[in-house]
């Protein structure tokens, strides 16, 4: 078992559990795993625990993705040791050893989340653990004595800058550039130009700075938790209530009588876990938690579109209003979009999500059948449901459009109006989603102790079946697996899992059996080092195995596909279409599983009781992916090519964690710092054969980006007349000009070559720092990436004025333009066209992504117990937590290397907060 | 002891019993039928093929892929929106966004662009998956047991047909192709190379052949199953597409002493897959003899083929007759014909009809010219261009009635949705009365009136559009035999398809040009002929390339601008129709072909690149010369 401080000196009698109910020695644990627990997590201002992973856990990738935090999903999106595969790197995620979800789980619940990378970690899961899990263990009471805990965070979330766009005179000249250099004509007029600029006529020629107008610079989250627990020596219990609400960005929600249309989440968990002992040798655990979340927003509109609405309009797209002051701004171009309208004046949606995850489990001592044995039997079920509400209505909307007459007096006016006059609320209601499973194990343990030799043996049997919405949407896994263990005088260690798995999801190839043999060699117990002051412990540890994955990219790949059209077709003289049917592609009869064969090596050592190290080599090969062999037959089959097993991925990287934990005195210091470095590698795939080698994406990472590498901008004709053919589209002085990689004196595809990293970073690493001094104290954390790419395509910001998007300052300030002096430029030039040219993957738009972001801090005062033992408190803690405050990077125009698209943004937040236990 | 015992069973019940609850409504399962594939709806060949009901409808599916030009939702790409005569003399797009201006009046098209993109339509990709559908119909039918076998033969017939059509759809702009002749199986080689012209154009032949012989297959869908079955192909299909087939593969593109192009690469051209070889007369001789088979097979079913001849003998009389001869499915014009759900609705998914009004089908000056006189003499007015046109003569009276039902011009009388007289000059109401609609095209001087008509009333009965009509049928056997030889012949069946619309013989009312005795002038007749009777139904760029007409491609095109000579611009009430024009024509400059510069044109645009993923594949394409 890998030493983290954490481990050590908080998991409770030095056991682990890998989620099946199996309890090793931490020292003789072969296993590459890490652990966070509650403290550290508690550290955070997150609200869920999906959102607290960032940095935490030595090899999960954890990045932060777009959104409201009432959003589904919203928080960390995950991978363990990067990509392992070109198909399916999803990790398992399991919450006391079952598959749930940890996007409402708040951290109050947690006691401790690990996560399990090699083979040895994730062998008994079968199928489902081939990408690695993360375990979350949830409280329970360990003691007989009432403790109540209160905790309550308000947190205040303020608007983050995000990129600046032009005012309404610059893009009016900036599309009347664009389109004199795309052969078109100029889109305004001088006059109107003029209107753009002084602000003559506001509501004909606006200059609408749509961010100020549709959002608040705060936000605000609040969070209350109780939880009680205590017991007896039968029954101990533990009860925890959490409650959170939050608020979003907008402006201007409350205007509407009956119902505001802000961003809005309120969330309320509550969960019960209680362990009973029913007679000395039988104990049961119940764990319930239930949860109802509400969520609110303008009707028909995310988050992230209202986001992306700052994107697409630019400040003179048309005004907020029109001059009636009662119908609202728009234009055939960008239809109803109006966001101000969006979010006064359609309605609303809301969403109620409920769900219960229960399960109960059973184990009896059979000690009186033979010493050392037990048997345990556990259920569970889950499910979870999401309703939508809506209330909506129409608006109408429209512009006008001066004429200008010869001496610039207004003459005429054409006005648009569109959309539909605004009606009573319609409402409408209906389930967006919903899923259940249930989970079934048995185990029958075995532990013996003869002299220095200690011997256990486990036979598990476990069922999950999981039903989603839909067709093909069910799947039901089963797995048996031995497991045996052996260790010589806690010295020498060997563990050997033995497991077949069955799943209906890669059905007809149902089973496959996985063995996992692991090793280790605990140095700290030999007798040179036994006496060793200063180690406390050192252990050598490997592990191979052969693990499967039931992905298949297709389910029924072995059946043949059927399909029905419409049929367009209509015979005789009526209008009856007839219709047809078809079969889509050929069935893939004869195939095999994803395997994995993983290997591990580890080295953790304790020094000190304080320092700690870990050392992780890992190495791991892909095979039998499976691929469409498309790529390979001509279309002149006439129908998709089946699936053959051919892809070959190896990944192998490198893990170091370090921490150090020591009390002085008053002053306790408890830091850290991770560092990972992994790469992948496709040693064999399906490919079409390629013209040039070089174009060959074997021995590249999988999705290793690749583009053209940009040489200039065309000066004028003459260059583009002295240069190799660009074949995507007519090219014009300023746009991108590109090498001839394979010197034929065309530029195409077959020019493109690899640029930069991946957008799964290589190198991710994260250093905490906690000081505490007499009670006061302070926590930081920091994430970094390094080695990771992002394509810059940005609607409005990098790729902006096409479909009539919005035009970045930055942009506008670093492109190629006619007559200035174009040395520098950084962009091409302007066009209001698609422009297959400039906006395609080349080394304009592929950007180092890396990042250093202080993801949390963390100031607190514990007050002395001398003074809490008035209150008849055991202990009081006040804070101050901050969250997403500093972020350094190379993307300019203030993208978030996180967010490159443009959804709602990371809110930097101050929380202030009490912690009190009774 | 006993006590806790009995604890311990209550408590596994229940534990059992939460577990059985929670499945409690579908059977439980355990074991390997736990892990059984989820409840589905299997259906595989077999399924399809054991009821006459799935087996007719799997072909029907087959029958959804028939080319049509007027529908980008079937498995034909469109060409940025914009219809391929684009590219011809006939027309010049001014969609803002179609492909025309982007891609192919630049000269930007190159091999790049020969599949995976919407912007070529001819994309070699396309064709294979119905062609597939076909032959796995053909190889299966025999196993339906509920289908008569006269019904199987058929259907089988009807299979070939269709691929035939298919393989000619892409023939035409690539050349020869490889030759698939069954429906492969998964464990197969996929190797098929490419085939020379002339095994490309005897395979077609040769399906076409098999289908007309096939007894059960009937000559034309009878009259009583017209209303169900209109649409079905026929014997008289296979018959007539034969005749088409054979006339481009007979034509000098593919049928000359040189090879269309010297271009590198020369694979294609040494392997015989873009051209025969070296001139063959008696290609024209087959082409003759399968339009005679046609015409003597049509005679002796008594004549369910025929032109769709007028009621009366004035304009409106020939109009009619013309539109229903294009237009209106299920009567004895259609050879075959394509029945698609397409409406030329505003917004419509089935582009380029949809994006008609916004400037797809700008017809020019020069496809305005094509359309003779009402008297059938060939149209003489372009003397009065760009001049103040003193004897006032107005070049869009007195025209052939086909050009008032292709083009919307300037004509008195003719009213918009039935109300408003149509002002087409500038200034007149169709720029503003009709909105933005008739704008882009307006731009031009005179908009496309053929399959959007006045756009408004529209939206009942679908676009169709005809692969073969007997307009064209004539026209192909009066190629053939002006090849043969036959001038007057040829003259006579030129003459049947304008006397439907009131014109005169053509020889007679021509004398100059000649046409009973010059070859050359009668061709360049039969051409401007199919330009019209066919115009906007896919036909001029093809004649263009399989006549190999380098002076139409590289010679501007113009558009025109039409003035009241009293200055005015939209009819006040009561104001009458204004009687005197003049008329200023221009070469297109917004959207000027790259292909008018001097040089650029070369004959390797007369057929399209081939993609090259495909040519990478290795299986034996080759890519045509000059790309």
């Amino acid at each position: 078992m890998l030493m983290t401080s954490l481990s050590l000196a908080q998991t409770k009698d030095g056991l682990v559990d890998l989620g099946l109910g199996i309890p090793q020695e931490k020292e003789k644990s072969t296993a590459s795993i890490f652990i966070v627990t509650a403290k550290e997590l508690q550290e955070t201002a997150a609200i869920t625990l999906q959102d607290a992973l960032y940095g935490r856990l030595l090899g999960l990738t954890a990045l932060k993705g777009p959104g409201f935090s009432g959003d589904p999903g919203y928080g960390g999106y995950f991978n363990i040791r990067g990509t392992q595969t070109s198909t399916e790197n999803d990790i398992l995620i399991l919450v006391d050893g079952l598959e749930r979800p940890i996007d409402r789980l708040s951290i109050d619940e947690v006691e401790s989340v690990t996560v399990l990378k090699d083979a040895a970690a994730v062998a008994l899961y079968g199928y489902r653990g081939v990408n690695g899990a993360i375990l979350v263990k949830t409280k329970r009471s360990t003691s007989n004595e009432l403790s109540i805990n209160v905790r309550y965070d308000h947190k205040f979330q303020s608007a983050p800058a995000t990129t600046e766009f032009v005012d309404a005179y610059n893009y009016a000249l900036a599309l009347n550039e664009a389109r004199l250099q795309d052969g078109l004509t100029p889109a305004y007029n001088n006059y109107e130009l003029d209107a753009f600029k002084n602000g003559t006529y506001p509501r004909i020629y606006p200059n609408v700075d749509w961010k100020k107008e549709a959002l608040l610079n705060s936000a605000i989250e609040n969070q209350v938790t109780l939880s009680v627990s205590g017991g007896d020596d039968r029954l101990k219990y533990l009860t925890l209530f959490n409650f959170v609400n939050a608020n979003g960005l907008l402006n201007g929600t409350e205007v509407n009588d009956g119902y505001s249309t802000q961003l809005k989440y309120s969330k309320g968990n509550i969960r019960t876990n209680i362990d009973f002992s029913l007679t000395p040798t039988t104990k049961m655990n119940v764990n319930i938690m239930g949860y109802f979340v509400e969520t609110n927003r303008p009707h028909g509109i995310s988050a992230n579109d209202i986001m992306s609405f700052f994107y697409n309009t630019p400040a003179s797209a048309y005004p907020v209003m029109m001059s009636d002051g009662k119908t609202w701004g728009g234009s055939t171009a960008y239809g109803a979009s109006n966001i101000i309208a969006r979010i006064k004046a359609t309605g609303h949606n809301k969403t109620h999500e409920r769900a219960l995850f229960a399960d109960a489990k059973m184990a009896q001592n059979l000690d009186v059948i033979l010493e050392g044995l037990s048997a345990s039997v556990r259920v569970g079920y889950d499910n979870r449901s999401e309703i939508v509400e809506e209330k909506k209505r129409e608006f109408e909307y429209g512009n006008t459009r001066y004429i200008f007459g010869t001496n610039g007096q207004v003459t005429d006016s054409v006005q648009f109006i569109g959309g539909n006059k605004a009606s009573n609320l319609e409402f409408g209601k209906w389930l967006n989603s919903q899923w259940r499973s249930f989970n079934f194990q048995a185990n029958v343990d075995y532990t013996k102790q003869i002299d220095v030799h200690n011997v256990a043996a486990s036979l598990i049997y476990t069922t999950s079946g999981i039903v989603f919405s839909g067709r093909h949407n069910t799947f039901n896994r089963a797995n048996i697996a031995l497991y045996g263990h052996y260790d010589y005088d806690s010295r020498y260690v060997a563990d050997l899992a033995v497991v077949g798995s069955g799943s209906n999801r890669s059905w007809p190839q149902k089973y496959a059996l996985s063995p996992t043999l692991s090793v280790g060699w605990v140095l700290s117990n030999e007798n040179f080092l036994k006496e060793n002051e200063a180690i406390n412990l050192m252990k050598l540890r490997a592990s191979a195995g052969i693990l499967y994955s039931d992905y298949v990219p297709r389910v029924g790949l072995s059946l043949e596909d059927y399909g029905s059209s419409a049929g367009w077709f209509i015979f005789g003289k009526g209008y009856n279409e007839s219709w047809g049917n078809f079969l889509s592609y050929f069935p893939t009869k004869d195939f095999a599983l994803e395997r994995a064969n993983k290997f591990n090596l580890g080295f953790d050592m304790q020094l000190w009781n304080s320092l700690e190290l870990t050392l992780e080599g890992y190495y791991q090969r892909r095979d039998n992916i499976l691929q469409s062999a498309d790529e390979l037959n001509s279309a002149i089959v006439g129908i998709p090519s089946s699936y053959v097993n051919k892809g070959i991925v190896d990944s192998k990287g490198l893990e170091v964690g370090l921490t150090f934990q020591k009390s002085f005195n008053d002053l306790i210091i408890n830091s850290g710092a991770l560092f990972t470095y992994g790469t992948n590698k496709i040693v064999d795939m399906v490919e079409a054969p390629q013209a040039f080698p070089y174009l060959s994406r074997i021995g590249h990472p999988v999705d290793q980006p690749f583009g053209l590498e940009a040489i200039g901008f065309f000066k004028d004709e003459a260059d583009i007349a002295s240069s190799p053919v660009q074949e995507f589209d007519r090219v014009r002085p300023g746009d991108i000009k590109y090498k001839d990689q394979n010197n034929d004196g065309r530029i195409n595809e077959n020019d493109a070559v690899a640029m930069g990293f991946t957008g799964s970073p290589q190198i991710n690493y994260a250093f905490n720092l906690g000081l505490e001094y007499k009670g006061v104290g302070f926590n930081i954390l920091f994430q970094g990436t390094g080695n990771y790419t992002h394509y810059l395509n940005t609607q409005g910001v990098f790729n902006p004025l096409i479909n009539n998007s919005n035009l970045s300052t930055y942009y506008f300030e670093n492109c190629w333009r006619p007559g200035q002096d174009n040395g520098s430029v950084l962009y091409p030039r302007l066009t209001s066209l698609a422009n297959p040219n400039n906006y395609r993957p080349s080394s304009v738009w592929y950007s180092d992504a890396s990042f250093f972001k202080l993801r949390n801090c963390e100031v607190y005062y514990k007050f002395p117990i001398s003074l809490l033992e008035n209150m008849k408190m055991k202990d009081l803690k006040l804070y101050v937590k901050g969250e997403n405050l500093l972020s350094i990077h190379n993307l300019p125009a203030n993208i978030d290397p996180e967010n490159t698209w443009g959804g709602y943004p990371a809110l930097p937040g101050i929380s202030v907060g009490a912690s009190i236990i009774f | 002891m006993k006590m806790k015992n009995n604890i311990l069973k209550t408590a596994i019940a229940v534990l059992f019993g939460t577990f059985l609850l929670a499945s409690c409504v579908d059977d439980f399962k355990v074991g390997d039928a736990f892990l059984e594939k989820a409840p589905g709806v299997a259906v595989n060949a077999d399924s399809i093929f054991s009821r006459a009901e799935y087996a007719r409808a799997y072909l029907w599916e087959a029958y959804n892929k028939l080319y049509t030009p007027h529908n980008s939702n079937l498995e034909y790409y469109t060409m940025g929106d914009c219809p391929v005569d684009a590219l011809s003399d006939c027309i010049q797009s001014r969609l803002g966004w179609g492909d025309m201006k982007e891609l192919w009046y630049p000269g930007n098209y190159n091999a790049s662009w020969s599949s995976g993109w919407d912007r070529s339509r001819m994309d070699f990709t396309k064709i294979w998956a119905p062609i597939r559908n076909c032959w796995n119909f053909i190889e299966n039918v025999e196993r339906v047991p509920d289908m008569s076998a006269d019904e199987k033969s058929r259907l089988q017939a009807e299979a070939k047909i269709l691929i035939a059509t298919f393989y000619y759809s892409l023939f035409r702009h690539v050349g020869g192709l490889p030759i698939i002749d069954h429906a492969y199986l998964p464990t197969e080689e996929y190797n098929a190379p490419r085939a020379s012209v002339e095994e490309t154009v005897d395979f077609m032949v040769k399906l076409l052949d098999e289908a007309a012989a096939t007894p059960s297959l009937p000559f034309s869908i009878p009259k009583a199953e017209v209303g169900q079955w209109a649409g079905r192909l026929t014997k008289g299909s296979a018959l007539g597409f034969k005749a088409k087939v054979l006339l481009y593969a007979a034509s000098p593109l593919f049928n000359d002493n040189e090879p269309y192009s010297r271009e590198e690469p020369q694979d294609a051209v040494d392997s015989l897959q873009v051209w025969y070889g070296g001139y063959k007369p008696e290609l024209w001789q087959r082409c003759l003899e399968a339009c005679e088979d046609f015409f003597s097979q049509n005679a002796s079913n008594g004549n369910p083929f025929q032109l769709i001849q007028p009621n009366g003998n004035t304009e409106a009389d020939y109009m009619a007759a013309f539109r229903q001869a294009y237009w209106t499915r299920g009567n004895s014009e259609k050879i075959i014909e394509v029945h698609t759900r397409t409406y030329a609705d505003e917004w419509g998914d089935t582009q380029p009809i949809g994006v008609m009004h916004q400037g797809a089908y700008c017809p020019t000056v020069e496809f305005m010219e094509m359309f003779p006189m009402a008297d059938g003499k060939n149209f003489t007015g372009m003397s009065v261009y760009n001049t103040d046109n003193p004897n006032n003569v107005d070049i869009f009276e007195n025209r052939d009635p086909r050009m008032y039902e292709t083009l919307l011009t300037p004509k008195k009388g003719r009213r918009w949705q039935n109300y408003a007289q149509i002002e087409v000059w500038q200034g007149g109401n169709i720029e503003d009365a009709m909105g933005w609609y008739y704008g882009p095209m307006m731009g031009n001087g005179i908009g496309p009136y053929k399959w959007c008509l006045d756009f408004w009333n529209l939206g009942v009965d679908p676009v169709q559009f005809s692969i073969l009509r007997m307009g064209e049928m004539h026209l192909i056997y009066a190629e053939a035999l002006a090849e043969t030889g036959n001038l007057t012949k040829a003259c006579e069946e030129v003459d049947k398809v304008r006397a439907r619309v009131g014109l005169g013989k053509i020889a007679v009312m021509n004398p100059t040009l000649n046409l009973t005795t010059n070859k050359a002038n009668l061709i360049n007749e039969i051409l401007r002929e199919r330009a019209i009777e066919l115009g906007f139904e896919e036909n001029r760029f093809l004649d263009m390339c399989r006549r190999k007409l380098t002076d139409k491609f590289t010679t501007p095109l113009h558009g025109i601008k039409i003035y009241r000579k009293d200055g005015g611009g939209k009819l006040q009430e009561g104001e009458p129709y204004p009687t005197a024009f003049k008329y200023e024509t221009y070469v297109y400059t917004d959207g000027a072909r790259a292909w008018w510069k001097p040089g650029f044109f070369t004959p390797k645009w007369y057929l399209q690149a081939l993609p090259i993923p495909e040519i990478n594949k290795g299986y034996g394409l080759t890519q045509n010369p000059g790309w």
